[in-house]
């Protein structure tokens, strides 16, 4: 009844059942991610259009970025035993996997920094060539949205030690949600730059 | 025993900071937007008499604006490059912090919780950020003018190499970088917002409110953050990466070779063109995101002054949604001057052609329906009317534009100015005057007067059409658009007294918004008070306190049983039955 009646609270009074506040979550983050995929849509569409150009030259990137993507892919699963956890009702191991998602986020932001460093190193700049310009506005953007996302998990971690479980319920939810997106754009990014 | 524990909740309005200036509540939000549009509109509208004074008399000295602009207007007289600046901000402003504001942000926030049954917006906090995201934004680009170098020059649409190389005109500098902020400002603030609208629509609806039984206002919120949120991605891409073109040396924007002065600039590579499509992949959605709301407030206000349904409901609702598909595919036909392969500006024009069609069924239905109805020509509907006007007016002009050959002739020229201020400044201005009258008692209170509300209409009409169909003739003569003088082309000569028509034109108008501003600021104060339903319409704010308390309705949020043009019932007890009017009272016909 408490629980229920927060959220009502929540929703200025409407009589609003738990399924459809979660429903406007749900409708929320997916139409924010819309907007994401429309603007890394967007850089894709200028990134073939500049290709064209004679000036393009390929960059080789530092090894380190396979190991990122694989520390990315390790806190995308993490996050996946942790949402089982949570389904099962077995508190450890949510909160175990939980944090070490957060902290393999945080890993895989603090690896892009170093493949930034080891890359200047090798003189290659922002300004160097196309390739180059994309690959640092488009790994700076994925990582300015991934650490929205981990804020949102740390957050949430911090949140599963206290009470208020139906809104912790939802912020779990949608956060997973970005994550497991925020994932998938980095493998899109990676197909972009590298593949494509 | 809930609602009543949450009514008291929020009764608890808080201080005067929490009510009205940090406010999360919907209506408090709606007007904040309002009111800044309005001062944004004198700003706006200020650069654009200060151009027609150039255009109309270009040789004469204007001392008084020189202690404004001292650099802009050195010795009384305007520099060219001023004049881009002017050109340049006054269509930035108008379309995004007047219009948009207005209509989209204003309207809609005021609106959307009152017609669907809902307490307030999905996202209250994240509402009170969005109005509070562009304030900084508007204090940006008003500084902007007083910087070194003054405002942005490149035009609204921010086309490189101008906006991209740091010294190209003076407004390519700091004036530049400023709008490049205020403008990620505007986005940030408008996803926000439009995050808001949608996912309010989908799920704050009251009991019996379906989605075919949304008041056309709501459809076309609806439709235009849908579109807004689609569209204004590329902009943000685009902006990016003119950030880095201009300050960080990348190349996205600009050629090889590319000479400013007497130096070779150290680019290469890049494309002009990349950014025009990005440009308009959001400029064109971004005109429907503005027409398409102003007909939704259109089409609710016609049938209250009507006294009869609005004709064709469902098929306005699919024009509405096949005009949104299509404007996301038109974007080229912006652009068949830029070297476009023919077959690729023909996918464009015809699409653009395409979307005449459901724009021509929408004209149509607020056509018919007047029809037979019986009208009262009170300020709201002389407005709604005015719209009409306008719409079709502007769209015939649009045939032509949208046609490649035709616009191969007309582009860049007035033509294009005059069609576009019918569609983006006509049809969206006569729709927010037309909302501004008939809700002013809901937002306030009070009612405002109807005499100057007239005289307001009919000079602004007259004026309106002075100016923007004068434009049209212009452009056919064959005058380019933000030229800032035409002394010295002779084959403009015959044309010359057009361009004191405008210019005179123009002066009516402002004189006429200073009524509207009178009548605005007298009646707020003096006003005959509203009750209720003043109109006797039948959507749901009509049913909640002139204005609506904090949480809308005192009691219960009311259930719907009807959709919102119930005029004119046969068997009803009155000539409107409001939605909330169970099925036992009066027939339910949709």
């Amino acid at each position: 009844m408490n629980q229920h009646s927060a959220v009502r609270r929540d929703l200025g009074g409407l009589e609003f059942s738990r399924e459809q506040a979660a429903f406007r979550s749900t409708i929320g983050i997916w139409m924010f991610l819309t907007t994401v995929t429309m603007l890394f849509a967007a850089f894709t569409s200028s990134y073939i259009i500049r290709r064209a150009s004679a000036d393009w030259q390929e960059i080789v990137p530092p090894p380190i970025l396979w190991l990122n993507t694989l520390v990315l892919i390790g806190s995308s699963s993490s996050l996946v035993l942790a949402q089982r956890g949570l389904r099962r009702s077995h508190a450890v191991s949510f909160r175990t996997y939980l944090v070490l998602s957060c902290l393999l986020g945080i890993g895989f932001l603090i690896g892009q920094i170093v493949c930034w460093v080891q890359l200047s190193r090798q003189g290659i700049f922002l300004p160097t060539n196309p390739h180059s310009s994309f690959f640092y506005i488009l790994t700076g953007l994925h990582g300015l949205h991934l650490l929205g996302g981990v804020m949102a998990l740390v957050y949430g971690t911090m949140k599963t030690w206290s009470a208020d479980s139906v809104r912790m319920d939802h912020l779990f939810r949608v956060s997973s949600i970005y994550w497991h997106f925020m994932a998938g754009l980095w493998l899109y990014i990676l197909f972009v730059l590298f593949v494509l | 025993m809930a609602t009543a524990h949450v009514l008291e909740h929020t009764h608890t309005a808080g201080s005067f900071l929490g009510r009205y200036i940090f406010s999360q509540d919907h209506k408090v939000i709606g007007i904040q937007y309002f009111l800044t549009a309005m001062v944004m509109a004198l700003v706006a509208g200020f650069l654009a008499i200060m151009m027609r004074l150039q255009l109309a008399f270009p040789n004469e000295t204007w001392p008084l604006l020189e202690k404004l602009f001292p650099l802009g207007m050195e010795g009384g007289v305007m520099k060219p490059e001023f004049y881009l600046s002017l050109v340049t901000m006054h269509g930035t402003l108008m379309v995004f912090f007047v219009i948009s504001f207005a209509l989209v942000s204003g309207f809609g926030n005021f609106l959307i919780p009152l017609q669907i049954g809902a307490r307030d917006m999905a996202y209250p906090f994240l509402n009170m950020l969005s109005y509070w995201t562009i304030v900084p934004a508007c204090l940006l680009m008003i500084a902007s003018f007083f910087v070194e170098g003054g405002a942005a020059a490149a035009g609204w649409t921010a086309y490189p190499p101008l906006s991209a190389v740091q010294n190209a005109v003076p407004g390519s500098g700091w004036g530049q970088t400023l709008w490049l902020l205020a403008m990620a400002l505007f986005i940030v603030s408008f996803t926000m917002g439009g995050l808001n609208y949608v996912a309010t629509i989908l799920t704050h609806r009251t009991q019996g409110m379906s989605m075919m039984r949304l008041p056309l206002t709501i459809w076309t919120m609806f439709i235009a953050a849908i579109l807004a949120l689609l569209a204004f991605p590329a902009l943000t891409a685009a902006a990016i990466m003119l950030l880095f073109d201009r300050h960080f040396g990348t190349s996205f924007f600009l050629p090889s070779g590319l000479y400013i002065g007497e130096q070779v600039l150290p680019h290469q590579g890049g494309t002009p063109l990349l950014w025009q499509h990005l440009f308009w992949f959001l400029g064109h959605p971004e005109v429907y995101v503005l027409l398409l709301p102003a007909l939704g407030l259109t089409l609710d206000i016609i049938p209250a002054f009507t006294r009869k349904p609005v004709f064709g409901y469902r098929v306005t609702v699919t024009s509405l949604l096949v005009i949104a598909v299509l404007s996301l595919i038109v974007w080229g036909h912006h652009m068949f001057v830029s070297g476009m392969n023919p077959y690729l500006g023909e996918f464009f024009s015809i699409g653009t052609l395409l979307i005449t069609l459901p724009s021509a069924a929408i004209g149509l239905n607020l056509i018919a329906s007047l029809w037979g109805g019986s009208v009262r020509l009170t300020t709201p509907m002389l407005f709604a009317l005015g719209v009409i006007a306008l719409f079709g007016t502007g769209g015939l002009g649009g045939i032509f534009l949208g046609n490649a050959v035709s616009d191969v002739y007309l582009h860049d020229s007035y033509f294009v100015v005059g069609h576009f201020h019918f569609m983006i400044g006509g049809v969206t201005l006569f729709g927010i005057f037309a909302g501004t009258y008939y809700w002013f008692p809901k937002m306030f209170g009070r009612m405002m007067s109807e005499r100057l509300g007239k005289i307001h209409f009919w000079l602004s009409l007259a004026s309106f059409y002075g100016m923007f169909l004068g434009m049209h003739f212009l452009g056919l003569a064959g005058a380019p658009r933000r030229y800032y003088s035409f002394t010295q082309f002779s084959f403009l000569e015959p044309v010359v007294s057009l361009q004191l028509i405008v210019t005179i034109s123009s002066f009516v108008f402002a004189a006429a918004q200073v009524i509207f501003l009178l009548n605005f600021f007298y009646s707020l104060k003096k006003g005959s008070k509203a009750d209720k339903n003043p109109w006797n319409a039948t959507t749901l704010e009509w049913t909640a306190d002139s204005p609506p308390p904090h949480g809308n309705w005192n009691g219960e949020v009311p259930r719907v049983y009807r959709w919102p043009y119930e005029y004119s019932l046969p068997d009803a007890p009155q000539d409107f039955t409001p939605q909330t009017t169970p099925p036992a009272e009066a027939k339910v016909t949709m």
